[in-house]
């Protein structure tokens, strides 16, 4: 009998108290619980920047209430007003699931979505005052958001990746592994933005088996040095249900090192009701030739990636057409063909190979590629000798003295081509030189061809010439290096 | 009459369809466009079509475009699975490529292109080069061979009425941006520094051209 009156006035106490608190009315009620459990008392925390006041103890529990409508990083803050209070805050889901917790106060970004917030003691009890505020984040992260958060079957929503908080030296690429429930929803339309520069390199692996990675570089020097909006897709609702949808992102800074940013998601919620027909079939323009198509050419039209192929690049970088104003009824599309590829890569000797053997000199130097570089002296097309460079790249040759061509290669680069004079009896240093990256298939020319290899090779190990990095895996970082270098050819000339 | 124009009608049909079958056989690449008359701002949408028995793994193009015409926007691709490589473009150049990790056949299009139509003139798209790839055994991507390249141009006529400008957001499919390098705004400015020491030479020439005539 004493008990229950003390536990009513408590409960008294805590509801004159919270009306203190910007106004909120107080939902009271117990739960159904067994006896030994504590009372749960719901209360709503759905005001920014005000202080509730609340009571808990081992045998009262207070859980506030949270609706989020965008992400937010934000604290949650209880400090003791009277009492040997020590206050533990727990973050649950929408479905109770412990998100996290902390004592006296709990940091965290959450995605759009329903929480709440469980005071309980840790130790003690007592009065306490809560916080909710937004804390400006300064740690890089990625979200996801969903728009709009909820739709009906048939029903398309936007989702937005974010990169957030982008540290002034920037991102020269990311790589993004998103999930979903694919039989829930189903994906379209990726594309990326211009975070990363406008003729940014982009991969996408999938979609399939509910997740896709979507892989951004910025070419030419262009990095990510702003937060904003990495890429956007379309979620189409297949059947109703709840599924969150997460992007992770990985993030470069050019230092061949892929880094994981903290990374929130969203819950999109789907109803039952499917709405009048959304046709989303792409525009029907897949109309077959016009007129009588007579096929005309059998040459393949760009390079044939073997290996061995010696080929100029296919294509010319000044545009020819030109047009005539409107008045004019005759097209005058002048297009200039594509060159006959060429051979490039020739040896060509300095001077004719000597013809009594000369006592022997040392070639060094130093290139520079992430994989191992071979350095090979010719005297004509004939190799006299060749050597791996060490894994800093420099190298060491010892010849007869006279005048050779070398050439440094490495799988999945260009290779590099010059002169060198040995002279008997001493050092001669070749100036330091770093290939470029991009050449996969060794036909001396970064295409489309090598980009293909990298697409159709993606989060796997195999041809390692793809793995431009020697990370051991084919992933954004070697299409970023391959992007920097396109349409460039080789040999490279060392000076 | 009408049943004669009936037969006619359904021999020009069976003809049409053999010619088309032929064009496309065993494996081919051609451009192809459902209208070619626009007006400026509108969305140009021109189909980059394939057709290949083999199984392929992924495709590119090059169209050739004017671009004081045509600014190229994006090109999706309709095939599930084919996601586009999106690699700096050069003006005047569309390049595009997609690659898929599983092999697929293909008969339709590879991939929708979009331009916008900037300015009233008669002017063309020409389809440079393309091709499909398979991956071969070494994992390395390679060209299928024997591919015809069909029909390669579509002369594009564009009014100088302005049109109603559309959304050249695809609906579907794995989009490829095509925007081309921005205008090198350096190239103004290299012009305009070329002009000042035109100027500033131009100047001391004839200062001191005045100079010496007035001192002899």
């Amino acid at each position: 009998m004493k008990s229950k009156r003390l536990f009513q006035i408590l409960v008294l106490i805590t509801l004159f108290f919270s009306s203190l608190g910007g106004g909120q009315s107080v939902s009271a009620s117990s739960s159904a619980a067994p006896l030994q459990d504590p009372i749960v008392i719901n209360r709503n925390l759905n005001i920014w920047d005000a202080t509730f006041i609340g009571f808990v103890s081992a045998g009262i529990h207070e859980k506030w209430s949270l609706d989020l409508t965008e992400p937010h990083n934000f604290e949650v803050k209880a400090s003791t007003v009277a009492g040997d209070l020590v206050p533990l805050l727990i973050l649950l889901d929408s479905n109770n699931v412990e998100l996290a917790r902390g004592t006296g106060s709990l940091v965290t970004s959450q995605s759009a979505g329903s929480y709440y917030v469980q005071v309980q003691p840790e130790s003690g009890a007592g009065f306490y005052f809560l916080t909710l505020r937004e804390v400006a984040s300064t740690q890089p992260s990625a979200s996801t958001v969903v728009n709009p958060a909820s739709l009906n079957v048939g029903e398309i929503a936007t989702v937005t990746v974010n990169l957030n908080n982008v540290p002034a030296e920037g991102y020269t690429s990311a790589e993004f592994t998103c999930t979903y429930d694919a039989s829930l929803v189903q994906v379209s339309n990726i594309a990326a933005t211009n975070l990363f520069g406008a003729d940014s390199a982009v991969a996408i692996n999938g979609p399939q088996n509910g997740s896709f990675i979507v892989a951004i570089a910025g070419t030419n020097g262009n990095k990510a040095v702003t937060s904003g909006p990495a890429f956007t897709f379309n979620v189409t609702a297949l059947q109703a249900g709840q599924t969150t949808i997460l992007c992770i992102a990985r993030v470069s800074k050019g230092d061949n090192v892929l880094t994981e940013l903290p990374s929130t998601g969203s819950t999109l919620t789907i109803g039952g009701t499917a709405p009048s027909a959304t046709p989303i079939e792409s525009p029907t323009s897949t109309a077959t030739p016009g007129g009588s198509p007579q096929p005309t050419a059998t040459t393949p039209p760009l390079e044939s990636p073997t290996p061995t192929s010696t080929t100029a690049p296919a294509e010319s970088p000044t545009p020819t057409l030109t047009s005539t104003p409107v008045e004019s009824p005759t097209p005058t599309l002048t297009a200039t063909p594509l060159e006959s590829p060429t051979p490039t890569f020739t040896f060509t000797p300095v001077s004719s190979p000597t013809s009594t053997p000369s006592p022997d000199g040392t070639l060094t130097g130093q290139v520079i590629a992430s994989k191992p570089v071979i350095v090979t002296l010719y005297e004509g097309n004939v190799p006299v000798t060749s050597a791996t460079a060490n894994p800093d790249g420099t190298f060491s040759l010892t010849a007869p003295a006279g005048s050779y061509t070398v050439v440094a290669t490495s799988s999945g680069f260009l290779s590099a081509q010059g002169s060198a004079t040995i002279v008997a009896g001493s050092t001669n240093t070749k100036p330091t030189i770093s290939l470029l990256a991009g050449d996969l298939d060794g036909n001396n020319v970064i295409d489309q061809f090598d980009a293909l290899t990298i697409g159709m090779s993606y989060n796997t190990s195999t041809p390692s010439a793809a793995d431009l990095n020697n990370d051991g895996i084919i992933n954004v970082l070697d299409l970023e290096l391959l992007a920097q270098n396109y349409r460039q050819t080789g040999p490279s000339v060392w000076e | 009459m009408k049943r004669l124009i009936s037969h006619l009608l359904a021999v020009l049909f069976a003809l049409a369809t053999v010619i088309h079958a032929q064009a496309q056989s065993p494996e081919s690449i051609w451009l192809s466009a459902i209208n070619t008359t626009y007006k400026i701002g509108e969305t140009v949408l021109v189909a980059v079509n394939g057709s290949s028995v083999t199984p392929i793994q992924g495709f590119t193009f090059q169209i050739r475009y004017d671009p004081a015409c045509l600014r190229p926007v994006n090109a999706s691709s309709p095939i599930p699975g084919m996601n586009g490589l999106q690699l700096p473009q050069l003006s005047g150049l569309v390049d595009g490529s997609y690659a898929s990790t599983t092999p697929q056949t293909v008969n339709g299009a590879l991939a929708e292109v979009r331009f916008t139509a900037l300015q009233g003139c008669q002017t063309g798209l020409y389809l440079e080069s393309a091709a499909l790839a398979v991956r071969n055994a070494e994992g390395f991507a390679t060209l299928l061979a024997s591919v015809l390249v069909g029909e390669r141009s579509i002369s594009l006529n564009i009014d100088r009425a302005v049109g109603v400008s559309q959304s050249p957001a695809p609906d579907s499919g794995s989009i490829l941006s095509l925007e081309p390098p921005v205008a090198a705004e350096q190239g103004l400015a290299g012009w305009i520094i070329g002009m000042l020491i035109v100027l500033v030479f131009g100047g001391i020439g004839l200062g001191a051209y005045k100079f010496f005539r007035i001192g002899g």
